[in-house]
Formats: structure tokens, C-alpha cells, sequence
């Protein structure tokens, strides 16, 4: 009993089902890879990097940190640690374009402390002192324009007290 | 003749290939979904961790007439003991001596503070999306602290910030009411989320007096670091700089999380709210003062 498939409509039907199959297959395979790219795509609420160097009395601050205050309505006051005399804000944490006031902080020596007991009265009323002029932070008249498309390369000379 | 009916059966390799191809990229997409469910079911059990905090926090003031102090100085007791009635752990906060006492008595890193209490984790004090650490012994990390304000740690006012008071103060003889909190309980914090130090740091050891608070002189999850008096105490990782405190940057911690974009925080009417990393920092600062009288745009938030 040898049918002829050719003209059996059930093998028909597979063939249209097998290429509808395809052109689906292809057609969900575009939209999955259109959504997946355009799905990437970071926002930095137009903030831009910074990043550059500080020298204290000439040498490359081991340890600080750099603020930028806004002189600008608009402006987000922004900043980052500085390590070994280089500092660096990724643009999602970055600045708007504008004018801004630098700071610069730098702690001295810190009480040394033995990490396997409690804190106590003993040592915590201590503070370190500041390495850094007053000129060059909470007073600071360092300024600095950010560009619109951020400021790499900026280096601030500061001295101490 | 017969050999034709199998000519179409079964698929082609290219089909084959679209299919698996299609698998591994609905995979692809579903594996990363997965993971987001997961931490955004973390972050809830947070916010709610939080909203328990708040709660209790409500009912020590329909008791005790006050919100609970935040610390006895730095080392007889925090707000964390005072609050553990409320949530249940009542028979913890008894065993709990000389809170609000002074030196002659234990310490609350001392026996029989530290097996009773502060050797012990609490999961209503701690994020699940955080890891968790014990630094010194088995005294504990925990991950929320109460609002101190817009400056730091001795509220005072700091390089042009005005403090503008808080709901919570640091001498824990004056208490602090509903009154008190004068821009209004929709528009002050009370509780946020700190990380926990990791190794030897103490952010987040909220059983000490000076890890137990949070102010928003520092925005959220900001790059500027957190100060803490001694280098031995600090352990910067990816996401929490911290310095040594000085004059001009005094004893400070930021509100941080491990979730991404943003901070949990209950505010003083016990809502808790997420809040985004780039929110403005004067809305952070205005939202942590309780009677500085400014206009909080609440649809900045």
C-alpha cells in the first residue's frame, strides 16, 4: 500500500507548517536581537568624567580626596579619593559641564588602633590633622571650567598649611 | 518513487541552528532577569526590615512618649537594644546591662554584652543583599543607622552646611519627639541603610556609638569617603571609600547600599522609600533635617 505522498494534503500541510516555522523562527530571532541591543545603552543624566592628578608641595598626594562644588545653578557637587597623586570620577558619577570650586583634603597620621578590641574613649576623640592648606579647600579659591564632554588630564598644585 | 516521502522530514541543520540559537539567547535574557527578581526580592525584604525598624520605633514612642535615644556615647549602648522589645526580641534586650551607664560597668563590646547581644546577628537589622561580618570577635555588622542630619557625626554645623537638626541627637539624655521633627514626619528621615565594613571595618558596627548613625553631609552612595578616626577601622572596598577624620571632614558616614542605583530609607511617618543615587544632594540634605524649614519637592524623589 504505497500512497503518493506528493498529493496527500497532511505532507502539504507540513510543508507550509515547516515554512511558516522558518520565517517565524527568523522573524523572533530579529526582534530578541533588536530588543537585546538596544536594550544597552548607559545614562549619565548628561554628567561627564573627571579625572587628573594632585601634587602636594610638588609630590603626588598618596592619600586624599578632591571636591568639586558647583559655582553654577545646575551643577552637582561631585569628587572622589585621591590614590598616589591620581584621581578619577566615571561619568555616571561625574560633574555637569560648568564652573566649579576644587577642594582638596588630605589627612595626616590617624591613631593607631588594635583591630581585635572595641573602640573606646581611650582613642576616638582624636583627630588627625589636615594636610592641606586652608586656601585649598574649605576655602579654596581653585576653580575649574568641566567642558561639555568632561575634563581628563586637569592637575591641581596644592601646598600645606 | 517511495524514497520521496522522506525528502521534508524532520529539520534542517540551519533550522536546527536558529532554534538553539534562539534558546541560548532567551537564556541569555532570562538568566540575567532571574538574578534582577532575586536582588529586587532582597531589596524588599530590606525596605521591610526597615519598615519594622520604623514601627518599632513608633510604638517605644507611643510607650515611652519619645523616639528611643541613638547612643549612650560611644560605648554604653545604642538605639538597636532600646528598640528590641518592639521587634520581638525582647528577652535579648534585657540581658542586655548597663545601657546609658558608664565605665565601671561593661562596655557594649564587653561580657555579658558581647555573648548576650551584641555576639548575636539579628536578620531584622540586616540587609540580605549585604555580606555580612563580624570584625572584631564575634561582635556583629548590621546594616541600618539612624538619621543624624546634614553634617556629620557631631552635628554642628560644617564647611557652610547649617546643621538642621534630626530626629535623632547624640546626647541620649534629651529626648526627642513628634514635635520636634517640625518639617514634618512625610518630609524627615529616620532610619537608612549603611553597608557593612568588611575584615576589620566598623561601618555598620551599629552597636558602638559612632557607627550606629548616618548624616547626608556625604550624598548617597557617594565617592567621596566615609571618616572614621583611625585608618586600623577602615577598609576601603569597590563602593565605600573612607578616610581618617579631621577637622574639616569629621567622624561622617554616608547612607550605602549594595543595591543598585540607590538606598532604602524610612522616613519619621514610617514610609519607606527607595532613593536614587543621582538624587540632588540638597534634597538628601533637606530631607534629613527635622526643623530647617525648607520646601521639599517631594516629586523630586
Amino acid at each position: 500500500m504505497i500512497v503518493n505522498f506528493k498529493h496527500d494534503p497532511c505532507t502539504r500541510l507540513t510543508n507550509g507548517f515547516h515554512h511558516r516555522l522558518r520565517s517565524a523562527l527568523l522573524t523572533i530571532s530579529a526582534c530578541l536581537v533588536t530588543t537585546v541591543v538596544s536594550g544597552c545603552g548607559g545614562t549619565s543624566d548628561g554628567r561627564v568624567p573627571i579625572a587628573g592628578e594632585v601634587k602636594l608641595s610638588g609630590q603626588p598626594l598618596d592619600r586624599g580626596s578632591i571636591e568639586f562644588h558647583p559655582k553654577d545653578p545646575g551643577g552637582v557637587l561631585t569628587g572622589g579619593m585621591v590614590v598616589d597623586g591620581k584621581f578619577e570620577i566615571p561619568a555616571d558619577q561625574g560633574a555637569k559641564p560648568g564652573k566649579y570650586q576644587v577642594r582638596v583634603f588630605a589627612s595626616g597620621e590617624s591613631v593607631a588602633a588594635d583591630p581585635n578590641t572595641p573602640p573606646g574613649p581611650e582613642t576616638e576623640s582624636q583627630i588627625s590633622a589636615e594636610r592641606v592648606g586652608a586656601k585649598f579647600n574649605v576655602n579654596s579659591e581653585l576653580e575649574v571650567e568641566i567642558g561639555g564632554s568632561g575634563n581628563e588630564g586637569l592637575l591641581f598644585e596644592v601646598s600645606g598649611p | 518513487m517511495p524514497r520521496k516521502q522522506f525528502s521534508r522530514d524532520g529539520f534542517t541543520l540551519v533550522e536546527l541552528l536558529v532554534v538553539i540559537a534562539i534558546i541560548g539567547v532567551m537564556v541569555g535574557l532570562l538568566l540575567p532577569a532571574v538574578q534582577a527578581a532575586r536582588e529586587a526580592a532582597r531589596r524588599m525584604q530590606c525596605s521591610n526590615n526597615l519598615k519594622q525598624i520604623a514601627l518599632a520605633m513608633h510604638n517605644y514612642h507611643d510607650s515611652l512618649g519619645s523616639f528611643p535615644a541613638s547612643r549612650a556615647s560611644c560605648c554604653w549602648g545604642t538605639w538597636n537594644v532600646l528598640i528590641m522589645p518592639y521587634i520581638e526580641q525582647g528577652n535579648v534586650s534585657t540581658l542586655y546591662v548597663n545601657w546609658g551607664g558608664t565605665d565601671p560597668g561593661p562596655r557594649y563590646g564587653a561580657a555579658p554584652n558581647s555573648t548576650n547581644v551584641t555576639g548575636r546577628r539579628y536578620a531584622s537589622f540586616s540587609c540580605p543583599s549585604d555580606q555580612e561580618n563580624a570584625p572584631i570577635g564575634s561582635l556583629t555588622n548590621h546594616n541600618y543607622a539612624v538619621n543624624f542630619g546634614n553634617t556629620s557625626s557631631s552635628q554642628a554645623n560644617l564647611n557652610g552646611v547649617v546643621f538642621g537638626q534630626a530626629p535623632f541627637i547624640s546626647d541620649h539624655r534629651r529626648k526627642v519627639r513628634f514635635r520636634d521633627v517640625v518639617d514634618g514626619t512625610s518630609n524627615t528621615l529616620l532610619v537608612g541603610e549603611v553597608r557593612q565594613g568588611q575584615r576589620s571595618d566598623l561601618r555598620g558596627f551599629t552597636w558602638w556609638g559612632d557607627a550606629c548613625q548616618f548624616s547626608t553631609y556625604l550624598a548617597i552612595n557617594s565617592p567621596l569617603p566615609d571618616r572614621i578616626y583611625t585608618l586600623s577601622y577602615c577598609n576601603p572596598v569597590r563602593g565605600m571609600p573612607c578616610d581618617v577624620s579631621t577637622a574639616a571632614n569629621p567622624t561622617m558616614f554616608a547612607s550605602r547600599s549594595q543595591h543598585p542605583g540607590g538606598v532604602n530609607s524610612s522616613l519619621c511617618d514610617g514610609s519607606v522609600r527607595f532613593y536614587s543615587n543621582s538624587l540632588d544632594l540638597q534634597i538628601w540634605r533637606s530631607l534629613s533635617t527635622a526643623n530647617a524649614g525648607e520646601v521639599v519637592d517631594s516629586s523630586a524623589f
